[in-house]
């Protein structure tokens, strides 16, 4: 992992492309005092820091366009930024390019409750677009635990997911429209307020394409009704391999619940020392299973999950009776990650998802990689669609650490991927996974990937050095190997 | 034109590669039931994929399917019912719409039901073929194997290639394995139909029950001769709205209780239970009461539009037709030969969306656009994505955009 080393040509051009971006924007949206930049200097892997030459603030659409244009022309890197949440450091500047904060891109467009839409800003928060419309019963279903601050233009960015996707699916099930920028400095709009493209599916492709393809100006998703009921269950295990298998039981017997996380006995600690609502302590893992709907139909599915949950091993079995008790046991949950952050100077919080019937052997391969690497895991899991948060703890103040808990995680993706997962589930690849893309794909499947980077962004201007492990330059992409009647793989028998 | 059948990878792979050293175009077919979907393709060779078939894998605890191109739709059906799963997307059969509307059975495939990103009714509440390709294998217009996703539920490693497949109308690539999430099928459906004196009036109770906490998983406006042909009986009104709810019982008659609490007191509404229910919205899925029509028309708009969309529509040539996904999908059937500058201009004055001829003689989809026509930025952006997958244009030439040289 790291941050791709700067060109220097770029940099001795520092000052000329300061001003040349002042031309373009009013001077209070151009920073370029290290003061002023600190604040930009990472994002939510803020174990890479590094200062652009720059930072952007634009204020609308037109701004944008000439950045980029201009960008184009002078051969200037831009990496975009939403809120600065990103995990896996999808917003980690570059030294030889600015920054391009969408900070500004905070309002509300329209809410348009006929067609059960918002159109928005991307500097919006996540929470913000529930908040816009929770008053007329409605809200905006993916919930990433870092809703508060993240806005909707990252998600879009990272196709976020939450504790509630699996019902409601991550960002790319939920979005209607888009309008982006391109690297030319065009503005396209893909999709609006009524469903599907009818052409190629390209909002599809632009959701968790990691701000690499265009920067979004403005987005429209669909907002649903709140469901009438909400409660939600709190299960404790003696055993956390009968929790996993509790968790494939539920879905085995045909009931998809809104949300069923779980929570590792560590985990479990940190957050009730934190939030202090009643976790069971003693419990090896806990589950915290939700279901909405109305509620006959809420009363009939927790009566049979708490059935399965019984047969499954359980020895304790809370049920939320009012929405606040709800909300309480959701709060342990969605603070686990700042509870862990309380019982250890630093963690590195890991995202591969599995295969659900291979949670009890995920279990033991990470309590085992924790004994081999000498550093302590709490384990926090969107366990229904199988997606892990192992926490690797650790302290940056002691040599070494930092790489040990790195080569942790990455054994930890590599087992995912060995098990039938993948290396993301939710985080983004970034440079945090980029260099693990090669045990997931091979050569001709990077290069295919890579040839779409370069439809968009041939002169790999936009968010270069995340994602992709080996950038290749798209000429050499684009070269056929055919010549002269000569077909490819010469050697294979023909039919 | 020389009909291939590829049915090993290795098989399919060497006639893309000989296609692509011969710079000869090819037709990409599975068993030709959405032939008549899209620009007609000039070829001098088709790949056929009726013989690409197989399970690969069922494993319904994981909710995951992998299944070869070719494998029958009516087969993953079936196989899915006897776990009591389902494809939540609820691709339609299309073959009735082109062929003898009572021909049995359909031999239309997964791989043409993704290539045409196909879904039914409830595209509304479940989503689309796109929301359930977890991932895919592929012989790219390269000749090259590639993938894209994986086999689970959430996955963001790299781009999210299923979704330019789904749709893609086989002019990226020719699909190797497909792996889809399926789900748990409901226990019970019902179908509420509340006749109403006109479409107008049918949307404001669709739309009333989708900004309702209700769940229902279809909504369907039908003038009174569509509701004729479905054989509805709406009681002398001039339209009706139909509303399906689908889950456990308790929860389904529960919600038909909501919907009667939330309908004006004139108003009634008659329940159509399992069995009738099922094959009503099969039909509306099909477009049956339309099959028997030379030119069909679907159009996708926002919600609230629709309504509005088919009055303007239907004032400037006769039509039949009806409104899906809660009033966004705009069925059309005419006989106007000028019915696709109606409907684009309409289209544009009406909320926007996009427009696809599904159904015509070969004549007019060769002359006119298929599809919804694009903005420059974004047709240039869209043929520079073709070429990156497929950048000698081999597959299916023609079929989305007109043919340009190589």
């Amino acid at each position: 992992m790291g941050v791709p080393s700067p060109d220097s040509e770029i940099l001795s051009r520092r000052d000329d492309i300061i001003a040349g971006l002042k031309s373009l924007l009013p001077d209070e949206c151009v920073l370029d005092s290290l003061t002023s930049m600190r604040a930009y200097d990472a994002d939510g892997l803020s174990s890479y820091r590094q200062t652009p030459l720059a930072v952007v603030l634009p204020t609308n659409v037109a701004q944008i366009a000439s950045v980029m244009r201009w960008c184009k022309h002078n051969e200037v890197k831009i990496v975009p930024r939403g809120a600065g949440t990103s995990l896996s450091g999808g917003a980690t500047p570059l030294a030889d390019g600015i920054l391009l904060s969408l900070g500004k891109f905070n309002k509300i467009l329209d809410i348009d409750y006929e067609n059960r839409c918002v159109v928005t800003q991307p500097g919006v928060t996540n929470l913000g677009i529930t908040h816009a419309v929770e008053d007329a019963g409605f809200y905006y279903a993916p919930d990433p635990s870092s809703q508060i601050a993240c806005s909707i233009g990252g998600n879009i960015a990272e196709n976020s997911g939450g504790v509630h996707c699996l019902k409601y699916g991550l960002t790319t099930n939920n979005v209607l429209g888009v309008e982006i920028v391109t690297m030319e400095g065009e503005g396209i709009r893909i999709g609006g307020r009524h469903l599907d493209s009818g052409s190629l599916d390209l909002l599809g492709v632009l959701t968790g394409s990691e701000g690499l393809l265009g920067v979004v100006t403005e987005v429209t998703v669909r907002i649903l009704r709140k469901p009438s009921t909400q409660r939600a269950m709190l299960v404790g295990f003696e055993s956390a391999l009968d929790a996993g298998k509790a968790v494939s039981d539920v879905i085995s017997a045909g009931i998809i619940p809104a949300g069923m996380e779980m929570m590792d006995n560590p985990a479990i600690t940190a957050a009730e020392d934190f939030v202090n609502v009643g976790y069971p302590r003693e419990a090896a893992a806990l589950l915290i299973v939700e279901l909405d709907g109305p509620s006959v139909e809420v009363d009939a599915l927790l009566e049979a999950v708490e059935r399965i949950m019984r047969k499954a091993g359980a020895n304790s079995v809370r049920l939320s009776h009012s929405e606040q008790e709800r909300i309480d046991f959701w709060s342990g949950r969605k603070a686990a990650f700042p509870a862990v952050g309380r019982i250890s100077p630093d963690y590195l919080c890991m995202d591969g998802t599995i295969p659900r019937k291979a949670l009890p052997e995920m279990l033991v391969k990470i309590s085992s990689l924790s004994q081999q690497y000498g550093l302590r895991v709490a384990n926090v899991f969107h366990a229904g669609d199988g997606n892990l948060h192992p926490l690797i703890l650790f302290d940056a103040n002691i040599e070494g650490d930092l790489e040990r808990a790195e080569a942790f995680g990455a054994d930890i993706l590599r087992h995912c991927v060995a098990l039938g997962g993948v290396l993301t589930g939710e985080h983004g690849v970034g440079i945090e996974k980029r260099d693990l893309m090669g045990e997931m794909f091979n050569e001709t499947d990077l290069k295919q990937q890579q040839r779409l980077k370069c439809a968009f962004d041939p002169q790999h201007l936009l968010n270069p050095g995340k994602v992709f492990p080996q950038l290749h330059r798209c000429a050499e992409l684009g070269r056929l190997h055919v010549h002269h009647g000569k077909l490819p793989h010469s050697d294979l028998p023909r039919f | 034109m020389k009909l291939l059948y590829p049915d090993t990878l290795e098989s399919l792979q060497n006639m893309v590669a000989e296609a692509l050293a011969e710079e000869t175009a090819l037709k990409i077919e599975g068993c030709g039931t959405l032939d008549g979907v899209g620009r007609p393709v000039n070829a001098q060779k088709c790949i056929s994929m009726k013989n690409y078939t197989g399970i690969i894998d069922y494993d319904p605890a994981e909710l995951v399917l992998v299944v070869r191109a070719g494998t029958r739709l009516r087969e993953v059906e079936e196989l899915l019912a006897s776990e009591n799963q389902f494809l939540a997307f609820e691709p339609p059969h299309f073959k009735s719409l082109y062929e003898d509307a009572n021909a049995q059975p359909t031999n239309q495939t997964i791989g043409g039901v993704i290539g045409a990103g196909l879904a039914g009714s409830r595209r509304i509440s479940a989503g689309s073929a796109r929301d359930y390709l977890l991932g895919f294998t592929a012989i790219s217009g390269r000749a090259e194997l590639f993938k894209s996703g994986s086999r689970v539920m959430k996955n963001v490693t790299g781009y999210d290639l299923s979704k330019l497949m789904t749709g893609s109308f086989g002019t990226l690539a020719i699909m190797d394995e497909i792996t889809l999430k399926v789900l748990p099928a409901p226990e019970v459906a019902y179908s509420c139909i509340v006749p109403t004196s006109d479409m107008f009036a049918a949307q404001k109770i669709v739309g009333q029950i989708f900004a309702s906490p209700v769940e229902a998983s279809g909504g369907v406006v039908v003038p009174v001769e569509i509701a004729k042909a479905l054989s509805l009986d709406i009681g002398g009104q001039g339209a009706a709205a139909i509303i399906r709810i689908e889950g456990i019982e308790i929860s389904v008659l529960d919600r038909i209780n909501q919907i009667r609490e939330l309908l004006p007191k004139t108003k009634e509404c008659y329940l159509l239970e399992n069995q009738e229910t099922t094959e009503l919205w099969r039909a509306l899925c099909n477009g049956k009461p339309l099959s028997e029509s030379d030119q069909i028309w679907q159009i996708s708009t926002p919600p609230a539009s629709g309504p509005f969309l088919f009055k303007a529509i239907s004032d400037r040539t006769y039509i039949s037709g009806f409104l899906d996904w809660a009033g966004g999908l705009v069925w059309i059937a005419g006989k106007s030969e000028n019915l696709h500058n109606i409907i684009r201009t309409e289209l544009a004055s009406h909320g926007g969306g996009h427009a696809t001829l599904l159904k015509a003689d070969i004549n007019l989809r060769q002359h006119i656009s298929v599809f919804q026509p694009l903005p420059s930025a974004l047709h240039a952006l869209e043929v520079r994505v073709r070429d990156a997958f497929d950048p000698r244009h081999i597959l299916n030439p023609n079929r989305t955009i007109p043919a340009i040289a190589p």
